[in-house]
């Protein structure tokens, strides 16, 4: 190879800049050709195993003395395996083979690196592990790591979802808090040696992964993390504080901080509002809910929609069926389905879809906490609009197309889903606000239409019940008692349902089994009655 | 529309490199108080406002190809090719009130040192100011980066980068560098959604849009966190956003919504300008894109009821465009021919603000109207930010190629058509304005048509002319006897009896046979020169000259004139006619009437001759032969009638020298002619050798005596004679103009041979010559005698004057003798 030739007189700094270069765009077989001109053996060189073949190649330290001033050969070598090191183990990394990456990994943990490196590796050793089901080594790796360097911020954020998958909650939440205070520290920078060195690993590495993967993650995305995770697990106190606290961020004009593209990417923001007003509204903060639901109003209205068609196909898993017949006018309503439903139409649609129900939820919000405020007139109103919204929206069923199977499909799909329960929940607030004034007949009316659009809402049935109850309609709660006991055993439980659902429509668990209880006796003392 | 007018103010003049793509690296921005100019070179002018002068020149290390101005921290931010981005700040407030009285102070120069370099990249090739951020956009290779520098610590001057990503470059989109391509930096702009309260002051390229727009354009996202949009306009056309607040998973797919950048639109072209127009009370209304080729997108929000949409309205001016701002209601954009500014008044507003729906035919009557007007600035490359001021002027700083920078103020005109609809009377009115230009541009236009037309008649007349004129040349440098296609002149004296009084006039006939068409500006110029043979003492020659304008003479046509000789006072022995044609340059542009007047006067004073061709056409000699009276003129055939010699002595010297070679064994035979012209008596004789006369009258006819051939051949160019057949007598008899009666009479005599025995010989003649000259020389000897006698002083014998009168006497005695 002529290129190996000529670089017999090419002194190593040159070398390693080529080489660098090329752990950048990761060319294997280019740097392997680069130094196939120093004397190694030759059995590491034909297999062509990169780590093998550099960890083999001895540099004599008799090169030029000028030289020796910005790094030695020996270092030299060194930092270029480390990167070879950590640039390969990243491409099996990124290919599945967690085992073979992290005996890579750890084989390099035995050089002697730069805390930095160091700390990369044991972060990415750490990864390896967890992928490989070996939590406990995983957070060993991840403290090792973070002893090495504490700025490798990526060990700590990656440490918590260990905890979390462990069910240590406690650990999670020290965890993302300790992240969230590193991130809001701002960053030292002390003149460690490293950074005087003209030539240094993060020079050389200029793999996009890595770069993504070490950058010090922005101080809202931990504060959602945090948020989020305390909303989940129910440290309501907690979750409320730290969504205000997000929503400050939001809207402090001050803040000027850049986040684009961070290890923990945000939900889309009006959800992250929805969810604050959820966290508030669980620790009966109402007003504050009205408060940041009309927040979220004001900025959506001037895209809403005033009606939207969207098509939905009617079974979930309906394989795609091509056109059989290749008539003119098939093929021509093929192309303007086409066109219809292409993917950006689609797309928007969504988008459209998604204003709609945020919109509605950031009503159903204010309606409900207007209730709980004893509001029935304000909560009546603003429960009408999230329900005139919902209706905007014009369901078609359309028949095996192709569109609704991709991935925008099923984004559509879930979309709709959640419409229906909204819809649901919104006439069972509704239903609850018109009971409370008495108006039983339209409490009546409402709670069927949530069982009509949500079947699945347990509230729903028992409100139905409840009034047909009250209105002394007892046969017919009766009959619709049965009915609902048959279907609930052949239905998956309840908690399911409300697992999938999304985190800013938590499962409003105010109905307590003792409530569910005296509504089961009711019942069953009045058929007991009325059997004989 | 036509009534913008606007007022150029030269403010300052610079020097203005002329190289390839200047445009590019050429700006200027404006404040309240300050302009700051970069025009392409290493230097940035910084021109007061108050102080009406330039008052720091900042000289960079590399050419300053793009600047902004942060206003907060009074820091002019200047990028420098090759080396990246500076930052001066700028001390001109304390300047302004310290030195505000002195009046032409000196102008700073400040050579800005490397250590201002706040950001070293040399492949950065534009910035933009944002917040406290500076945005940089760098091409290397095929990678464009686009980097994110902050300082973390407010006050201080040092940046760090925060953010690095790639931009990325379509596929099938090629970036070629090649040289005639359009080079200019990515145009970068920030947009913030309204919501923002304070409008970040910093750098001209930020501003507002309405939410709904922004929301649309940018998604919901966006608009709820306030986050500052970047819009890149790509040399490719490309027109890419990115909202500084967001958080996705980051993927290099272009087209998925995940991608960091996200493509507002692709223009085609390359993207020059990006800016917002048409404010309402919510924020600007329109996002507008401008290309390199004039084409130009407005964005703006388009209701319908499945949800608002972004609307793409396209319209094309006509390119290129070289520097392009926007203000809130026109364009102002900057041609290689000219400034315009291009009204886009809100069609949309107004279809809300009336009380029906307007319809779309007013619509595109409004957008018709809405076209670009020419402010007659011509060679502007760059274009600031338009001002409006309080009086509802717009003001706008410029800089042109040549160098100027120039303030342009340009007035609003007294109504606001543009933006109102228009009622039937201003239709009216526009229409009989539109009409009227149509008629002026018309007029106009027939105006050059004409103008056109002359000239080229002037140019087929001057070819014309031009041929003329190389005939002429053409035939006299060749022999006129070989050219028949050519423009004669004959010239013959007449006698004319009118009035009962003869007079004598001198007739040119002006043949035309060549091909060519003697036109209009042609002048036929004839001129006398006469000799007075009146005693007086000093005998001068006089001359008339007359000018006759040519009107058209076709080819085979002949155009005759007379001039009068007897009319001049003395009688004179000889003439000289000379015939030219004249031709007059006036005659090409057209000649006229005054040019007609203009020859009367002035071809006294010949000073006009020299706006004039003159081709000599003819000289001849009359003279007494020519014009004198024959009385009782007997019959004289025809046949003898020899064609018309300009000069009978050239003649017999041609003819003589001829028979001297062919001829000269011939013996030499005497001929005398002699006439008196004054009543006492006077004779003259000449003795010409028979030979020649021979040679000369060659068609001798039988019958006729010698002699009287000759006196025929002597009258021959007398017109007199034509008319009457001449006798065959040797002697005529004819009356001289004054009325002189003359007889010529002709005969044959033998020489007496002096001297030699063998008189034929040639050797006889020299020797008789010989004899003459010595006689000569005795006579002048005898001359010089009496006149030493004089000189010394010694009185006048008679013995003397004796001897100058036989002088004299033996000196008319001579014989004039023609060999």
């Amino acid at each position: 190879m002529i290129i190996a030739a000529s670089l017999h007189f090419i002194n190593l700094p040159v070398c390693s800049g080529l080489c660098g270069c090329w752990i950048a765009s990761w060319r294997k077989s280019w740097i392997i050709s680069v130094f196939l001109g120093w004397p190694s053996s030759t059995s590491e060189r034909s297999s062509g195993d990169i780590l093998k073949f550099m960890q083999k190649i001895s540099f004599s330290a008799d090169s030029n003395p000028l030289l020796l001033h910005v790094m030695s050969a020996g270092e030299l070598k060194d930092q270029l395996y480390s990167c070879i090191v950590l640039a390969h183990g990243m491409e099996i990394l990124a290919s599945g083979k967690y085992l073979e990456a992290a005996q890579i990994f750890k084989e390099a943990t035995s050089l002697s690196l730069s805390m930095k490196m160091q700390s990369k590796i044991f972060t990415l050793s750490g990864v390896c592990f967890q992928n490989l089901g070996k939590p406990q080594t995983a957070l060993q790796s991840f403290r090792r790591a973070l002893e090495a360097d504490f700025s490798c911020l990526y060990a700590l954020y990656q440490s918590s979802l260990v905890y979390r998958q462990l069910g240590m909650a406690d650990a999670e939440f020290e965890t993302l808090h300790l992240l969230c205070r590193a991130v809001s520290v701002p960053e030292k920078r002390d003149l460690i040696f490293d950074d005087l060195k003209l030539i240094y690993p993060d020079k050389l590495l200029r793999n996009p992964a890595l770069i993504k993967m070490f950058k010090k993650p922005c101080i809202t995305s931990v504060k959602y993390c945090l948020a989020q995770r305390s909303l989940e697990s129910g440290r309501i106190d907690d979750a409320v504080e730290h969504y205000l606290d997000l929503l400050e961020v939001f809207q402090e004009e001050k803040n000027q901080e850049v986040f684009i593209d961070s290890i923990v990417s945000l939900p889309r923001i009006p959800e992250i509002y929805l969810e604050a007003a959820a966290s508030l509204f669980k620790a009966k903060k109402f007003w504050d809910v009205t408060l940041v639901c009309e927040e979220v109003i004001k900025k959506i209205a001037g895209i809403v929609p005033e009606k939207l068609t969207i098509a939905v196909p009617l079974k979930d898993s309906e394989g795609c069926i091509p056109p059989n017949s290749e008539s003119f006018f098939t093929q021509l309503e093929s192309c303007y389905q086409k066109e219809e439903y292409s993917e950006t139409v689609q797309e928007q649609k969504n988008e459209k879809l998604n204003c709609i129900l945020w919109t509605a939820a950031a009503y159903f919000y204010q309606g409900w906490a207007f209730t709980e405020l004893k509001d029935t007139k304000e909560s009546i109103t603003h429960l009408s609009r999230c329900i005139n919204l919902l209706l905007t929206v014009h369901i078609v069923q359309s028949d095996g197309d192709c569109i609704n199977n991709s991935e925008t499909g099923k984004i559509t799909r879930e979309a709709v889903k959640l419409l229906h329960r909204l819809k649901g929940l919104a006439f069972v607030r509704r239903g609850i606000s018109f009971m409370e004034r008495g108006q039983e007949k339209e409490a009546l009316l409402n709670f069927q239409l949530s069982q009509q659009s949500f079947p699945e809402s347990v509230d729903g049935a028992f409100w139905l019940l409840e009034a047909l109850w009250r209105l002394g309609r007892k046969d017919e709660a009766v009959s619709y008692w049965q009915k609902l006991q048959e279907s609930r055993q052949s239905v998956v439980d309840i908690n399911s349902i409300h697992r999938d659902a999304v985190l800013f429509l938590l499962p409003q668990q105010e109905l307590s089994t003792s409530d569910l209880e005296t509504l089961n006796k009711k019942i069953e003392e009045y058929r007991s009655q009325a059997k004989p | 529309m036509a009534n913008r007018r606007c007022i150029v103010d030269y403010l300052a003049k610079f020097h203005c490199p002329l190289y390839e793509d200047v445009f590019a690296s050429v700006h200027v921005i404006q404040n309240e108080s300050f302009i700051y100019l970069c025009n392409g070179t290493e230097f940035v002018a910084v021109y007061s406002k108050c102080e009406k002068q330039i008052v720091v020149v900042y000289q960079f290390p590399g050419k300053a190809c793009l600047m902004e101005e942060d206003s907060k921290q009074h820091c002019l931010f200047v990028l420098c090719e090759n080396y990246g981005l500076f930052s001066v700040i700028l001390h001109l407030k304390d300047r302004f009130s310290s030195e505000s009285q002195q009046r032409g102070a000196s102008i700073d120069t400040c050579r800005v040192s490397l250590d201002a370099c706040i950001i070293k990249d040399p492949t950065i090739h534009s910035f933009i100011l944002v917040q406290n951020l500076i945005i940089t956009v760098g091409q290397k290779c095929r990678v464009r980066t686009l980097s994110i520098f902050g300082n973390p610590q407010l006050g201080q001057v040092s940046y760090e980068k925060i953010e690095e990503l790639d931009v990325p470059i379509l596929e099938n989109v090629i970036i070629s560098s090649d040289k005639k391509q359009v080079r200019m930096p990515p145009y970068l702009c920030c947009v913030y959604p309204h919501g923002q309260k304070q409008m970040p002051s910093r750098g001209i390229r930020n501003f507002s849009l309405e939410p709904q727009l922004f929301t649309l354009l940018f998604g919901v996202d966006a608009t709820m966190l306030d986050s500052p949009v970047i819009l890149c306009g790509f040399l490719d056309g490309q027109v890419y956003y990115l909202p500084l607040r967001q958080s996705v998973t980051c993927t290099d797919d272009l087209r998925s919504r995940n991608s960091v950048f996200r493509m507002l639109y692709h223009l085609g072209q390359p993207v020059r300008f990006i800016g917002a127009m048409l404010p309402n009370d919510k924020g600007n209304s329109t996002l507008l894109l401008v290309g390199h080729y004039g084409k130009i997108i407005q964005i703006k929000t388009e209701y319908h009821c499945e949800g608002s949409l972004p609307n793409f309205i396209e319209r094309n001016i006509l390119g290129p465009v070289i520097s392009v701002h926007s203000s809130a209601t026109h364009i102002y954009y900057s041609t290689p021919s000219d400034l315009m500014t291009l009204p886009l008044s809100n069609t949309s507003e107004e279809s809300t603000s009336s009380v029906s729906d307007a319809p779309a035919i007013e619509n595109n009557l409004v957008l018709f109207f809405q076209s670009p007007h020419s402010l007659n600035v011509c060679k502007i490359i760059a274009v600031s930010c338009p001002t409006e001021m309080q009086t509802g002027e717009v003001e706008l700083v410029a800089f042109s190629l040549a160098g100027k920078l120039m303030k342009i103020r340009i007035s609003r005109g007294p109504s606001k058509t543009n933006s109102s609809r228009l009622s039937t009377a201003q239709t009216g009115q526009r229409i009989k304005d539109l009409l009227s230009g149509i008629g002026n541009v018309s007029d106009r236009a027939s105006l050059l048509k004409s103008k056109i037309q002359s000239k080229n008649d002037s140019l087929k007349r001057l070819n014309r002319v031009f041929n003329i004129c190389c005939m002429l040349q053409s035939c006299q440098e060749r022999k006129e006897e070989n050219c028949k296609e050519t423009v004669h002149c004959h010239v013959v004296a007449k006698w004319n009896h009118l009035l009962l009084q003869d007079s004598l006039n001198l007739t040119c006939a002006l043949e035309n046979s060549s091909s060519y068409i003697l036109e209009e500006g042609w002048m036929l110029c004839v001129e006398v020169k006469s000799q007075s043979y009146s005693m007086s003492s000093d005998s001068k020659h006089f001359s008339r000259l007359y000018t006759f304008p040519i009107a058209k003479l076709l080819p085979a046509q002949t155009m005759e004139v007379s001039v009068p000789l007897s009319s001049l006072n003395d009688l004179f022995l000889y003439a000289l006619v000379h015939c030219t044609l004249i031709y007059n340059f006036q005659g090409i542009l057209g000649y006229q009437e005054n040019g007609r007047q203009q020859d009367q006067n002035s071809f006294v004073s010949s000073m006009t001759f020299k706006n004039c061709i003159c081709l000599p056409l003819k000289t001849q000699t009359v003279d007494i032969l020519d014009y004198l009276r024959l009385a009782n003129l007997a019959t004289l055939p025809r046949e003898l009638v020899i064609k018309p010699v300009t000069d009978l002595v050239d003649v017999f010297l041609n003819t003589s020298s001829h028979v001297i070679h062919h001829c000269s064994e011939q013996i030499p035979l005497k001929r005398e002619t002699r006439f008196s012209l004054e009543d006492g008596n006077c004779v003259a004789s000449i003795k010409v050798s028979t030979e020649l006369l021979k040679c000369g009258l060659t068609s001798t006819t039988s019958g006729v005596t010698f002699a009287a051939s000759t006196v025929a051949w002597l009258l021959s160019s007398n017109s007199e004679a034509d008319l009457l057949s001449l006798p065959s007598h040797p002697v005529v008899t004819a009356t001289t103009p004054t009325g002189k009666s003359i007889k010529i009479h002709a005969k044959e005599l033998l020489m007496n041979l002096k001297d030699s025995g063998g008189g034929a010989q040639p050797a006889v003649q020299m020797q008789f010559l010989w004899g003459l000259l010595h006689q000569s020389e005795v006579l002048a000897k005898k001359v010089q005698e009496v006149r030493d006698h004089l000189c010394l002083g010694l009185k006048i014998s008679s013995e003397a004057t004796e001897k100058l009168l036989s002088a004299y006497q033996q000196l008319r005695s001579m014989e004039l003798v023609i060999l």
